[in-house]
């Protein structure tokens, strides 16, 4: 090292609460921006690349970002539920093909989707390990899910219940997991996928229990009216679907009234799309259909908004700080006037004399620009997560 | 090798016109301990400073050996004053935040005509030890006595083995005890090198260590030859 850089070196180490305090101050001042910036960029990156691949979305009518965002991120509140039979109808126009989404539960913090396989084959996901679910009551993880629940191919997912008092509604389902899909750096790699019928099962739409008509069900059976049994609660309700029970699950209604979240429409082309599209035109259709792109533009138009007033006060507050910075840094020439002098008189040169300062300068800033440029690389590295987090709330 | 300093119708005065210096003809011998007398603000530390190049006087000729002092310009004074003279404050004027071993290669770190070698710390290292500094060379100086302070002060100065060592008060606030140890260094050094010292001073016992005294006020040698000890 240098005479000069030594010097400076053994300044800022022998003041290093000032001197943390200036990196920290101008990092920040660098980081926020430029971070702010790059996490803007990305989730504009991500949200679009999403919504870019999925053509059109079906809900009930309501908040088409709420719709949106349930669907695309398997977050956010739950929008109002249509009926299954919506998902009869896109597919008897022809025009495109439908895949229902049900985007209400979760496992913990893992939100459940119901859907069917063909959204496997829409989204380009593919199982990694293990296999596909084949039956009632199979899920398969996307890689994150799997990898923070430390569950592989063979172990189980127990759905969380809605509400602790809610008796008659939602009950835990522990569910077999058949599959681990490989990571895809989409949302996907958060969710816990199963069978639309299954989250009617978690929903309670379908249940198991004893075989009614076996002898050791007896204790149960209240009365037999012809082909029609009637049992009390001592009867043992299955809360996990086994190959031995698997035949005395049923379910209660009609499947077309059967509530799902969303449907995701793949028109078969752009005359499709826009038939489709005229088709839930109606006011008095229950139903909205949105392109979800749209509306993911019109979100980032109103946070780029926000972006430019944020960072027109960041960059007002950062002029403040490196002012302050500055002020700082005279005020220390001025303390140090003798010390300078020191040097003048026993015959520094005036170059290194003042290259001992700049040096310091250059010291701190340099850190603190390498500090901001890490930071803004962990924001681009690890952005992804931290943007389907934010999206979550 | 040791310098003759010579002055010859020298006047300096400061800016705001107050205060002037004149020196109409002064010469100190190559190898002298020469002493500059006078009270406090008759000018001492100006004539130091006339002398190592630090000021510049309006008028007149100053020769430091072979180097006209009074004629060459900042860089030059700058690039001589490192190689050739070594200063010694009474404030010490050590850099706080510098161990005792980086101070006293400070001259090393700012000049650009000096080259910090391996040979250098190791003088650098017996300097310190000789002055009783060995076992605190990379201590901190704000860890250290007012005369350590001062020991580090000089050995920063003689680190260059300069042929005129300049001290402006060097023992003014010190105890007696490390008085005697300021002026046994730097016997030490002009006895070994051959250099010439001058300092100023006030202190009227310390008189005795110099063989020479000048008085400042009309720089006419007031005491000349060599003074009983």
């Amino acid at each position: 090292m240098n005479g000069v850089a030594y010097l400076a070196w053994r300044y800022l180490t022998h003041h290093k609460y000032k001197t943390a305090i200036l990196v920290l101050a101008i990092t920040l001042i660098l980081y926020v921006p430029a971070g702010l910036r790059a996490l803007v960029r990305l989730s504009e990156r991500q949200l679009t690349s999403r919504a870019a691949a999925t053509p059109l979305l079906i809900g009930a009518k309501g908040s088409p970002l709420e719709l949106v965002l349930n669907s695309l991120y398997a977050r956010a509140e739950v929008p109002a539920p249509l009926t299954y039979a919506a998902v009869d109808e896109v597919t008897a126009t022809g025009l495109a093909r439908a895949i229902p989404l049900y985007v209400r539960f979760h496992a913990q913090q893992d939100p459940i989707v119901g859907t069917t396989l063909d959204y496997f084959e829409f989204r380009g996901l593919r199982v990694a390990a293990g296999r596909q679910m084949a039956r009632l009551g199979d899920c398969v993880l996307g890689a994150s899910a799997a990898r923070r629940r430390g569950t592989a191919p063979g172990g189980w997912v127990i759905s969380s219940p809605e509400n602790a008092f809610d008796l008659a509604g939602v009950y835990p389902l522990k569910m077999r997991v058949t599959g681990v899909l490989a990571y895809s750096d989409s949302p996907d790699d958060d969710a816990i996928f199963t069978d639309v019928k299954t989250t009617w099962l978690i929903e309670g739409l379908a249940h198991g229990h004893q075989d009614l008509t076996k002898p050791e069900a007896a204790p149960g059976v209240l009365k037999r009216e012809g082909g029609a049994i009637t049992a009390n609660a001592s009867v043992t309700q299955y809360n996990e679907v086994t190959d031995e029970n698997i035949r005395s699950f049923h379910f209660h209604g009609d499947a077309a009234t059967f509530p799902i979240t969303a449907i995701i429409a793949a028109p078969r082309d752009t005359k499709s799309a826009t038939l489709l599209m005229g088709r839930y035109q109606a006011a008095d259709r229950p139903q909205q259909i949105v392109q979800p792109l749209e509306v993911i533009r019109e979100l980032m138009s109103a946070v780029f908004a926000v972006q430019s007033f944020v960072l027109t006060a960041l960059i007002v507050t950062g002029v403040a700080t490196l002012a302050t910075a500055g002020l700082v840094f005279l005020l220390s020439l001025r303390l140090r006037r003798r010390e300078i002098a020191t040097l003048v008189k026993i015959g520094g040169s005036r170059a290194r004399v003042a290259a001992v300062v700049v040096s310091e300068v250059a010291a701190v800033v340099g850190a603190s620009a390498m500090l901001a440029a890490a930071l803004t690389w962990i924001t681009g590295s690890f952005g992804s997560e931290i943007i389907r987090n934010l999206v979550a709330r | 090798m040791p310098a003759t300093i010579q002055l010859t119708d020298v006047e300096f005065q400061y800016g705001d016109g107050g205060f002037v210096l004149q020196a109409p003809c002064a010469s100190i011998e190559a190898g002298a301990r020469a002493a500059i007398t006078g009270q406090s603000g008759s000018g001492k530390t100006t004539l130091l400073s006339l002398i190592c190049g630090i000021a510049v006087p309006q008028r007149g000729r100053i020769q430091v050996g072979e180097f006209e002092m009074s004629s060459e310009p900042d860089a030059a004074r700058r690039r001589f004053r490192i190689r050739n003279i070594g200063l010694v404050f009474q404030e010490f004027e050590l850099l706080e935040y510098l161990s005792v071993i980086d101070n006293i290669l400070l001259p090393y770190r700012i000049g650009d005509a000096l080259r910090l070698t391996g040979e250098t710390r190791e003088r650098a290292s017996g300097l310190a030890e000789r002055v009783g500094l060995g076992e605190k060379l990379r201590r901190g100086v704000e860890r250290l006595s007012h005369g350590e302070r001062q020991r580090v002060g000089i050995c920063r100065a003689l680190v260059t083995e300069p042929p005129l060592v300049l001290a402006d008060e060097p023992t003014g606030s010190l105890d007696a005890a490390n008085k005697e140890r300021v002026f046994a260094i730097l016997a030490e050094y002009a006895a070994r090198t051959g250099a010439t010292v001058v300092a100023a001073t006030h202190d009227r016992e310390s008189l005795s260590w110099f063989d020479r005294v000048l008085d400042v006020r009309d720089l006419r040698p007031a005491i000349t030859g060599s003074v009983a000890r």
